[in-house]
């Protein structure tokens, strides 16, 4: 029986992922060795086309599709800049940033933290949430764009400074 | 002594093998004996002639034994990458692994091939060195279509190792 070649689409992306028990692994070079072989094939250039995509898997089984996955993830995540001179090959999971590091880094970012809380200690974002006990008020906001001068009740006049407000003029008046 | 195979299918497929043997003392002869020798039996047969097969033999006379506990079925399966156009993949095994090269630490332990252990390391190397001669990827062996056609075979060089593991093999 010699069989024609089809060629798959696209080997990285329309594959399945099969898990195979280590131990198990090497009974699989006599499959292998059989698609590897011409007579399997119905002319030379099905075997040599068939002959790559059996190679690739072969490769993928023992190495290369879990590199690939592990490759992307350990992208996504991003490795900490302490472990940057680490050679990939010997780099372990914990020198890259797991997802509550970078959940923790974007509300450090967007100021909602408070700097001081050990946030690695939370097991979710909404623990951290409770922990926002003293959100800014608007006064506070308005005194830290017009300066140390107490806020007054008159929002452009706060902005604005020490000229009284009249309700005849406008903001654009007030700012030139 | 050189030995010449000749394969030959039927209409099912199913192949057979015809041997002489030669006093030659290199294959550079071989060549033209072959093709005129394949024209005779082809004239003989119905089946239809696929490939020759030229090979001079290295014999041991002394017939000696693997080492102890050695196994043939136990091969180390070495995939490399080759210098084709889309890129390619070869596949060279050898049989009855040497247990130091089996790596015996780390997710893949007792299927990986270690390729920092000394032996592994210099075939790695002299399989991709690229020198005056080295291994090549054999993707057409020469045709069968006329005299010279012989030496119209590909190949690609092997450049990089891929992967290596241990195979079990009936």
């Amino acid at each position: 029986m010699s069989y024609p070649f089809t060629a798959p689409q696209n080997i990285s992306t329309d594959s399945v992922l099969v898990c195979v028990p280590v131990d198990y692994i090497p009974f699989f070079r006599t499959f292998f060795e059989q698609m590897q072989r011409r007579q399997t094939w119905r002319s030379h250039a099905d075997y040599a086309a068939a002959y790559q995509v059996f190679a690739q898997i072969e490769v993928n089984m023992v190495s290369g599709c879990i590199a690939d996955l592990i490759a992307e993830v350990r992208a996504l995540r991003g490795l900490k800049p302490d472990f940057a001179a680490v050679d990939p090959l010997a780099r372990t999971t914990d020198m890259y940033f797991s997802l509550g590091d970078l959940l923790i880094g974007q509300l450090d970012t967007r100021g909602v933290l408070d700097g001081t809380t050990d946030y690695a200690t939370l097991s979710n974002i909404v623990q951290a949430l409770v922990l926002i006990t003293n959100p800014p008020q608007l006064d506070e906001i308005l005194m830290a764009l017009r300066g140390a001068d107490p806020v007054v009740d008159n929002i452009l006049e706060a902005l604005r400074g020490t000229t009284p407000a009249d309700e005849t003029r406008n903001i654009v008046e007030l700012l030139t | 002594m050189v030995e010449l195979r000749f394969y030959f299918v039927d209409d099912d497929l199913a192949s057979s093998r015809h041997t002489v043997y030669l006093l030659l003392a290199s294959l550079g002869s071989a060549f033209a004996f072959a093709r005129a020798y394949a024209a005779l039996i082809t004239g003989m047969t119905d089946g239809a002639l696929i490939r020759i097969n030229i090979i001079t033999t290295y014999q041991d006379q002394d017939s000696p034994k693997g080492a102890p506990g050695s196994d043939l079925h136990r091969v180390g399966v070495f995939s490399f990458d080759t210098d084709n156009t889309p890129p390619g993949l070869y596949v060279l095994t050898i049989p009855a692994l040497i247990e130091a090269a089996i790596l015996s630490s780390g997710a893949l332990a007792g299927v990986a091939i270690d390729t920092t252990q000394s032996a592994v390391a210099a075939f790695v190397a002299a399989s991709t060195a690229g020198g005056a001669i080295y291994p090549v990827a054999p993707w057409d062996a020469g045709g069968l279509a006329g005299a010279g056609d012989e030496l119209s075979y590909t190949g690609a060089a092997l450049i990089a190792l891929r992967s290596a593991y241990v195979g079990e093999t009936p």
